[in-house]
C-alpha cells in the first residue's frame, strides 16, 4: 500500500477526484497491528477496485490533517467518497471483514 | 404403501369406468405438483444462505431462523450459561475481571465451542527462550480421552451464519459485560421484525402509516423562511460574521431584523451573552476603514444556505437494500409503540401543541429506531488500562480475552506509556450492517440522515449530514408551521444527532459546548432542501414504500392515480 501525505488526502477528498471512493489506513510504524490493518485493507481495497492509501498519524505534517479528522486509534481505517467520511473503523479484523465493511459501506455486493 | 397412497388408492379402487382415464390424469397432475413443490423446496433449502428454516410439510411456510435457534442444544446452553453467570454477577457489579471472565468463556464457547468450564491457557512464554533449551513438553493423558470422545458439534458461530441468529448470540453476551462497556442500549429486534429477516424486510401493504399530507403543506409556502426569521429567532451564521462568538465554522445568530436581503443580529456566546459587534477571534473589535465599530449583519442567502443545507452526503432511504428497509420498519415499529401512528394519519383533531409534541415524538422515534437497534463495536469494546493497586487484574483479562481467539486491541492514537488495551470483539460475532446489528457511530449517522430525509423532511425537520469531522453527526433544523392565520412560521429548534459510544440528540449550543458538531460541511454548492416539493415528495416516497398506495389509487380502467 503506498503511504500517502495529508496535503495528498486534502486534495483528493476535496478536489475533482473526491467522488471516487478511497480507503485511507491511519498508521503508525513499527506496529504490527498498523500492518495488520494495511494488509487486510489493501486486499479488500483491490478487490472492489478501489484505491487505498496509508498515512503515518505521527508524521508532524500530518497532524493537522489527523486532528480535524479527530482520529483516536492508530491504525483507524476511513472509507472517503465524494468528500465525505462514509465510514470508519478502530482496525480492522481481516481481510475478509474489511471485504465485508467496504460492500456495506459502498452498498455492493459482496 | 404409506397412509395417504392407501387412502388415494381406495379413492380411486371403484373406478373402473369411462371416467377412470380423467381421474388417472388428475391423479398424475397431483403427483407432477407435489414433485414441482418438493423440487422447489430442496432447491430453497440448497440455496447459499438459506439452509434450514423450512418444515418438513412440503410446501409448508418456512419457519423463522430466530425460532429454529431456540431449538439448538448449544444456543440452549450458551443461554442457560448466561442466565447462571448473570445471577452470580448481580451481586458482584463492581468486579470488572469477574466479568470479563464470564463474558470471555461464553465468547470463547461461541466461537470454538470449548467448554465453559475448560481453563484458559496460560499467556504465551516470552520469545526471548534459552538457546538450546527445548520447548515444555505436555504429559498428559488427555489426547487419549479425547479420542474416546464423541465428536464436538460445530461452534455457534460457524454455524450460524444469519444475520439475525448471530444478533441474538451477541445480544446473549452483552449483559456479561462490564458495565463501562455496557454504556449504549442494544436492543432485539421486535419480533414480528425479526421474523421477516429470512425476506430482506420486504415491504408490505400497511407497514408504514399513511401520513397527511397536512403536515407538510406548510413547508409549501414561498415565503416560508423569510417569515420564520422574525426578531428573536436563532440561526446558524457563517464564522466570518463575528469570528470571536464562533464554534469551529458557524456560529449561532439571534435575528433582530432582516430587510433588503441582510439579516442583523447578535451573536450568541457560549455561556449565553450576546455581543452585538463583530470581533475579531481575539475578541478585539472588528473595524471598518474609518475605524468605526461594524454591526453582524449575514447576506440573507447565507442563513438560508446553512438552514437548508442537506451537506454533501444527502440521501434519502433507499429501500432496495435491506438494511434501509430495515430501519425504516423499526422506525415505524416504534411509531406503532408510541401510540404516534395515528395521529400522523389523522391529525385534523390535534392543536398546534400536540402537533408540534408529535413531530418531536417522530423525531425522537426515528433517533432510537438506529441508537438502540445497532450497536457500535467501540461501544461495547472493553477498555483495560492499568492504575494503582490494580493487582494487575487488566492485564489478567486481557489473557482472557485473548484466549477466545476472538478479540483484537484497537491501540489508542495517543500513546500510553503503561499497560492499556481496547478490547474490540463485536467485529468477530457479526458482520457490518444495520439488519446485522454492527452499524459504527459515522454509519448510524448516515443511516439516521437518510431516515430524516424521507421520513421527517417531509414534517419540517431538515437533516444536514457529512460533518467535516467525519463524526457522522448530523445536523437537526425544526420548521414549525404557523400556530394562527396571525402569527408566521417558526425555526422552533436546531439539534444535533450524535452516535457515539452513548448517542446523544441535544440542542446545538449544547453540544458545542461538548466541541461536538463545530465541523459543519460547507453549505457553498451543496445539495439543498426543496421545501416546495416536500408535500409530493412525501407522497412518492409512501407510495413507493407501501404497495397498498398505488393499489388504492387504480380505477377500473386500469389508469393509476
Amino acid at each position: 500500500m503506498r503511504q500517502s501525505t495529508a496535503l495528498e488526502l486534502r486534495a483528493r477528498t476535496t478536489g475533482n477526484s473526491a467522488a471516487a471512493p478511497l480507503v485511507v489506513v491511519l498508521t503508525r510504524r513499527r506496529a504490527p497491528e498498523s500492518d495488520a490493518a494495511v494488509r487486510a485493507c489493501d486486499h479488500a481495497a483491490e478487490s472492489f477496485g478501489i484505491d487505498a492509501v496509508a498515512l503515518d498519524v505521527d508524521a508532524t505534517d500530518n497532524l493537522a490533517f489527523v486532528d480535524e479528522l479527530q482520529v483516536r486509534f492508530a491504525p483507524e481505517v476511513l472509507l472517503f467518497s465524494r468528500g465525505v467520511v462514509l465510514d470508519r473503523a478502530a482496525g480492522m479484523r481481516d481481510a475478509e471483514d474489511a471485504f465485508a465493511w467496504i460492500a456495506s459501506t459502498l452498498r455492493k455486493p459482496a | 404403501m404409506s397412509t395417504r397412497d392407501e387412502t388415494v388408492a381406495e379413492k380411486l379402487e371403484p373406478l373402473d369406468g369411462p371416467g377412470a382415464a380423467d381421474f388417472a390424469d388428475v391423479d398424475k397432475d397431483l403427483d407432477d405438483e407435489i414433485a414441482r413443490t418438493l423440487a422447489d423446496e430442496l432447491r430453497r433449502s440448497a440455496a447459499p444462505g438459506r439452509g434450514g428454516p423450512h418444515d418438513t410439510v412440503p410446501g409448508a411456510a418456512a419457519r423463522p431462523r430466530a425460532a429454529l435457534l431456540l431449538e439448538d442444544e448449544a444456543f440452549a446452553q450458551l443461554a442457560a450459561f448466561v442466565e447462571a453467570q448473570r445471577a452470580v454477577l448481580l451481586d458482584r457489579a463492581w468486579d470488572n475481571l469477574a466479568h470479563i471472565d464470564a463474558f470471555a468463556r461464553a465468547l470463547r464457547f461461541s466461537v470454538s465451542a470449548t467448554p465453559f468450564d475448560a481453563p484458559f491457557p496460560p499467556p504465551e512464554p516470552a520469545p526471548n527462550r534459552a538457546p538450546g533449551s527445548s520447548p515444555p513438553t505436555l504429559l498428559s493423558s488427555e489426547p487419549i480421552e479425547r479420542a474416546s470422545l464423541p465428536p464436538t458439534p460445530a461452534p455457534l458461530l460457524s454455524r450460524m451464519q444469519d444475520d439475525v441468529e448471530r444478533r441474538r448470540i451477541a445480544e446473549l453476551l452483552i449483559p456479561l459485560l462490564p458495565a463501562s462497556a455496557r454504556t449504549r442500549a442494544f436492543e432485539p429486534l421486535p419480533a414480528a421484525l425479526a421474523e421477516r429477516a429470512d425476506e430482506g424486510f420486504a415491504l408490505r401493504a400497511g407497514d408504514l402509516p399513511r401520513i397527511s399530507p397536512l403536515w407538510s403543506a406548510h413547508l409549501a409556502d414561498e415565503g416560508l423562511i423569510a417569515r420564520a426569521l422574525s426578531s428573536g429567532t436563532r440561526v446558524l451564521a457563517p464564522r466570518a460574521a463575528c469570528p470571536f462568538a464562533a464554534r469551529g465554522t458557524a456560529l449561532c445568530l439571534v435575528v433582530e431584523e432582516h430587510k433588503d436581503g441582510m439579516v442583523r443580529g447578535r451573536a450568541r456566546l457560549p455561556d449565553g451573552s450576546l455581543v452585538d459587534i463583530r470581533r475579531g477571534p481575539d475578541g478585539a473589535p472588528l473595524r471598518t476603514v474609518d475605524g468605526k465599530e461594524q454591526p453582524i449583519e449575514v447576506p440573507l442567502d447565507a442563513i438560508v444556505a446553512l438552514l437548508l443545507g442537506a451537506g454533501p452526503d444527502a440521501r434519502g432511504l433507499d429501500l432496495r437494500f435491506s438494511d434501509d428497509r430495515c430501519v425504516l420498519l423499526v422506525y415505524a415499529a416504534l411509531l406503532q409503540e408510541r401510540a404516534l401512528w395515528e395521529p400522523l394519519e389523522r391529525p385534523d383533531a390535534l392543536t398546534f401543541d400536540e402537533r408540534q409534541a408529535l413531530v418531536r415524538g417522530c423525531v425522537r422515534a426515528a433517533f432510537d429506531a438506529v441508537a438502540r437497534f445497532s450497536l457500535d463495536p467501540l461501544a461495547c469494546a472493553i477498555s483495560l488500562e492499568k492504575h494503582d493497586g490494580d493487582l494487575d487484574w487488566p492485564e489478567r483479562a486481557w489473557a482472557l480475552l485473548v484466549g477466545t481467539g476472538a478479540v483484537r486491541d484497537a491501540p489508542a492514537r495517543a500513546l500510553r506509556p503503561t499497560f492499556a488495551r481496547t478490547a474490540v470483539w463485536l467485529d468477530a460475532v457479526l458482520p457490518p450492517g444495520f439488519g446485522a446489528g454492527r452499524v459504527s457511530a459515522v454509519a448510524a449517522g448516515r443511516a439516521f440522515a437518510r431516515l430524516v430525509t424521507s421520513v421527517l423532511a417531509p414534517l419540517g425537520v431538515l437533516p444536514c449530514s457529512g460533518f467535516k469531522d467525519g463524526s457522522g453527526s448530523v445536523l437537526l433544523h425544526t420548521l414549525a408551521p404557523p400556530a394562527d392565520a396571525d402569527s408566521a412560521p417558526a425555526l422552533v429548534s436546531i439539534e444535533l444527532a450524535t452516535f457515539g459510544p452513548v448517542p446523544i440528540l441535544e440542542p446545538l449550543e449544547d453540544a458545542w459546548r461538548a466541541g461536538r458538531g463545530t465541523l459543519l460541511p460547507d453549505s457553498r454548492g451543496q445539495p439543498q432542501h426543496d421545501l416546495a416539493a416536500m408535500p409530493s415528495f412525501l407522497g412518492f416516497f409512501l407510495e413507493a414504500a407501501d404497495p397498498s398506495w398505488a393499489a388504492l389509487g387504480d380505477t377500473p380502467d386500469g389508469a393509476s392515480r
